[in-house]
């Protein structure tokens, strides 16, 4: 079941195979053996032919020899009749009737003959019933003329005219003669008949022969003309079949390059569409950093550029980034495409997820912006062909993060002022809050813009002003540590190293002031909210401060010198704990009272800034002091003075430290410029330096001290606001006392 | 397998040392600056090292370079703060193979530890 099956497979799949097997050679062996057949048939025909022509020349000698006897035998009966030698007509009628014997007994049984033109060949026995017929009626005939014939022969032969037989008579003859012509006629009229026959049988059998002979022609003719023709015609069909197929194929190819590039198209769309709509710049770079053919639109109103194809990447990020960032982003996206680095530790350190900006503003300035890049490798053959970048503007993002943290940096600042002044008295907040306000009006008259610009340009007249705003901070920070508001103690302190910063440039411009304006809003910001705060605290407080302020009226209406004197102690008390010096206060606070009650905020401010002067240069740590033969606590002491010649109200802050290093205030002013270098100087003189702007002994900026601004505070408050007078006294290793005087209003 | 935790912190020596728990670190050893971190490496070969990046002597930009110089197939692991990106960046270009941003937690520190182990 299976093999021919295959083998229809098999030829299917090979036609000329096929065609060779069924038809080439069966149709060739059929036209080789027709012509093989027809050349028989032919051969045939001609044996045919000839031996018709031949057996139809036989039986025509019948009458011949009919004839031929029938004239002997006159001749003879003549020559009896006249008497005269027979010549050779017996002779000639002795060979007629035997050669018409053995051509009639050949056409009986069958002989060899003598054709007419000489030839000898087969008679066949005739067979046909029509010759049958004719040749009996013949035979019949020929017995009776042959006969007489013989008899004829025998008594008028030349040969047997000696012999013994049957004398022929004359009327013998005669009748011999009459009845061989009346014969002879009818053998004629049947040998005519005999002989068409057998013509007409000859035909029959080359017709016979001519029919096959025909047919073989013909199929080998048509054989011959079908081997050339079905191979014309295959080669035609092959022809038009391979073309046909060709022709499918193609089509089927058109089609599905068609539907492929319908694919692709529609696939192109989408993409384009999604490129057109995203709201995010993506592209691709190639290792030089150029942007590739396509990328999303979006991309073009990130960058705030158009036509960014074939762009460098990194060209356009120059400009943007900072010269460092910009350095760093180009090792990145070295990196990215360095196949030998791990992708996942690349993306790792991706250092473009927030970058800030700065693009150029049509109108003039920058525009600030927040870029968030991704990356991504494409890798090829094991090589990284391209980069995936993905870049967000995230300004919302990191704005709204900026606020959130700034908020909750507010709310923590908040809580920190909350913190700062549950603890103290109403109307000490109260005084600090007017303390702070009237610095930063200070401050912010000081830095107004027109007495900037009518400053323009003079260094020292700026460099001046610096020091008036670095005072009233210094100041604000001094009542900040005496209250313990920890807010305002450090964002003074922060402000202060700006302003220590400024002032130590070498040229100042106008455009410094800029960091010293935004310090000073934040500091108002901070009282703002100090401000609120004291509000939501006075409605707490009011219904337990009621009962607090009939029972105890002196602490709430305590005098300025008793809240100066607190002050006093809760600072030196901070302040020595913070810098480890054991330190306690003795006031006399009948004595501050005469010289605060008439400015309690200045001397509260004086006092402080004292305090915290003797505590940071003057007063030693205890083992120093323990080595000097002092005791380890240290004291500092506020005790009243006799008025003046002048009239003026004095108190003496004194500590029992280690007095003034003259020696050390002298290279410091000297090498400020203060004091001439070299020169002997009085040590009047040298004391004086330590109350110039600026001037510090301290080595380090700490929280109490270094700034050198303190004393710059006390002169300008004491001397320049008051119209008072100080006087140092000081004796090395031992103490340093303060004499402040004071117009005294009252006293006046 | 052996660590090595360079920085020239106490607190964040032991804040690594801590998260790594009951972890595969059958050696844990610690250097505080770049040339002990060199010189720890080639003494106990550690798999991983953590290397800080502000160090005193040799920081830890210099202390990768030489590690890699003594061995380019060392597994180093940069701890850096969020805003030291450039660092993280030049860390990498050396030869670092893994990032732990700062502050670090135990979660991080097992994270990243994973991570560089893994591939």
């Amino acid at each position: 079941m299976k093999n021919p099956l295959f083998l229809i497979a098999a030829l299917r799949r090979r036609p000329l195979l096929a065609w060779t097997l069924f038809f080439y050679i069966p149709v060739s062996l059929v036209a080789a053996v027709s012509i093989i057949g027809a050349q028989r048939y032919t051969q045939k025909l001609n044996a045919e032919l000839a031996n018709g022509q031949h057996t139809v020349a036989v039986a025509g000698c019948i009458t011949a020899f009919g004839e031929q006897i029938s004239k002997s035998i006159l001749l003879i009966e003549k020559s009896v009749h006249d008497k005269t030698s027979p010549g050779k007509s017996v002779y000639e009628l002795q060979v007629a009737a035997d050669r018409l014997d053995q051509t009639v007994n050949a056409f009986n049984d069958g002989s060899e003959v003598v054709a007419p033109d000489g030839v000898r060949f087969m008679v066949d026995s005739v067979t046909d019933e029509k010759a049958l017929a004719v040749l009996q009626e013949m035979n019949v005939i020929w017995v009776g003329i042959k006969t007489r014939a013989d008899a004829v022969v025998l008594t008028s032969g030349p040969k047997k005219q000696n012999s013994e037989g049957i004398p022929f008579t004359e009327s013998a003859l005669s009748e011999a003669s009459s009845f061989v012509a009346s014969q002879q006629t009818r053998l004629s009229e049947q040998a005519l008949a005999f002989s068409r026959r057998l013509e007409q049988l000859a035909n029959d059998r080359v017709k016979a022969l001519e029919t096959p002979r025909t047919a073989l022609i013909g199929v080998a003719v048509i054989s011959l003309l079908l081997l050339p023709g079905a191979f014309f015609i295959n080669r035609v069909r092959g022809a038009r079949n391979a073309a046909a197929s060709l022709a499918a194929e193609l089509g089927a190819s058109q089609t599905k390059l068609e539907a492929q590039s319908q694919a692709l198209s529609i696939a192109k769309a989408e993409t384009d569409r999604i490129m057109e709509t995203v709201q995010e710049g993506l592209l691709l770079i190639d290792a030089r950093g150029i942007i590739g053919d396509y990328h999303s639109r979006e991309l073009t109103s990130i960058l705030r550029q158009e036509q960014l194809a074939g762009r460098s990447l990194l060209g356009i990020l120059e400009r943007l980034l900072s010269e460092k960032m910009f350095r760093t982003t180009k090792d990145y996206i070295d990196l990215l495409f360095d196949a030998g680095r791990k992708e996942k530790a690349v993306l790792k350190v991706n250092p473009l997820t927030d970058i800030e900006v700065n693009f150029p503003n049509p109108s003039g300035g920058f525009i600030n912006r927040y870029l968030g890049f991704s990356f991504r490798r494409i890798v090829e053959n094991g090589a990284v062909s391209r980069v995936f970048v993905a870049v967000r503007d995230i300004t919302t993002q990191i704005e709204l993060e900026k606020k959130l943290r700034d908020s909750e940096q507010h709310k923590d600042r908040q809580l920190d002022i909350l913190l700062g002044i549950v603890h103290v008295a109403p109307d000490e907040l109260e005084a600090f809050i007017t303390l702070v306000e009237t610095e930063l009006d200070t401050i912010n008259d000081t830095l107004r813009a027109e007495h900037l610009v009518a400053a323009g340009g003079q260094g020292e007249a700026l460099r001046e002003r610096l020091q008036t705003v670095f005072r009233c901070v210094h100041n604000l920070k001094g009542n900040a540590a005496v209250l313990k508001l920890t807010t305002f103690q450090k964002a003074a302190d922060l402000f202060e190293t700006k302003l220590n910063e400024l002032l130590s440039r070498p040229v100042l411009t106008g455009d410094d002031f800029l960091s010293v304006v935004v310090a000073q809003a934040g500091l108002r910001v901070d009282l703002g909210d100090l401000k609120e705060l004291r509000g939501k605290l006075v409605g707490l407080r009011q219904p337990v401060g009621a009962p607090d302020a009939s029972a105890q009226p002196a602490s709430a209406i305590a005098s300025p010198a008793v809240q100066i004197g607190a002050g006093l102690r809760q600072l030196v008390a901070d302040a020595a704990r913070d810098l480890d010096k054991a330190t306690t206060v003795t006031i006399d606070e009948y004595a501050l009272h005469t010289v605060a009650v008439d400015r309690p905020a200045l001397v509260r401010d004086v006092l402080i800034q004292l305090a915290r002067n003797s505590l940071a240069h003057s007063v030693e740590p205890a083992p120093l002091r323990l080595a000097g033969g002092k005791p380890a606590v240290a004291t500092l002491s506020v005790r009243s003075l006799p008025r003046s010649a002048d009239g003026l109200v004095g108190i003496a802050f004194r500590d029992d430290g280690r007095g003034l290093d003259l020696e050390a205030i002298r290279t410091r002013a000297e090498s400020a410029g203060l004091l001439a270098p070299g020169s002997s100087h009085a040590p009047a003189d040298i004391a004086r330096c330590i109350f110039a702007p600026g001037f510090s002994t301290a080595a380090a900026v700490g929280a109490h001290s270094g700034r050198g601004m303190g004393m710059d505070i006390v002169k300008s408050k004491v001397v320049d606001e008051a119209g008072g007078v100080i006087e140092v006294h000081s004796t090395p290793g031992q103490f340093c006392e303060f004499h402040l005087y004071f117009p005294s209003a009252s006293a006046a | 397998m052996k660590l090595l935790i360079v920085d020239d912190s106490l607190i964040m020596r032991r804040a690594i040392e801590r998260s790594l728990g009951q972890s595969r670190f059958t050696e844990v050893h610690t250097a505080t600056n770049g040339l002990l971190a060199v010189e720890m490496f080639e003494r106990h070969q550690p798999d991983v090292v953590t290397m800080d990046i502000t160090m005193p002597d040799m920081d830890g930009l210099a202390a990768v370079d030489e590690i890699m110089k003594r061995n380019p197939r060392a597994v180093i692991l940069v701890v850096s703060a969020l805003a030291d990106k450039a660092t993280a960046v030049e860390a990498v270009k050396r030869g670092a193979q893994g990032f732990l941003l700062k502050p670090v937690t135990a979660q991080s520190v097992q994270a990243a530890l994973d991570d560089i182990l893994s591939d």
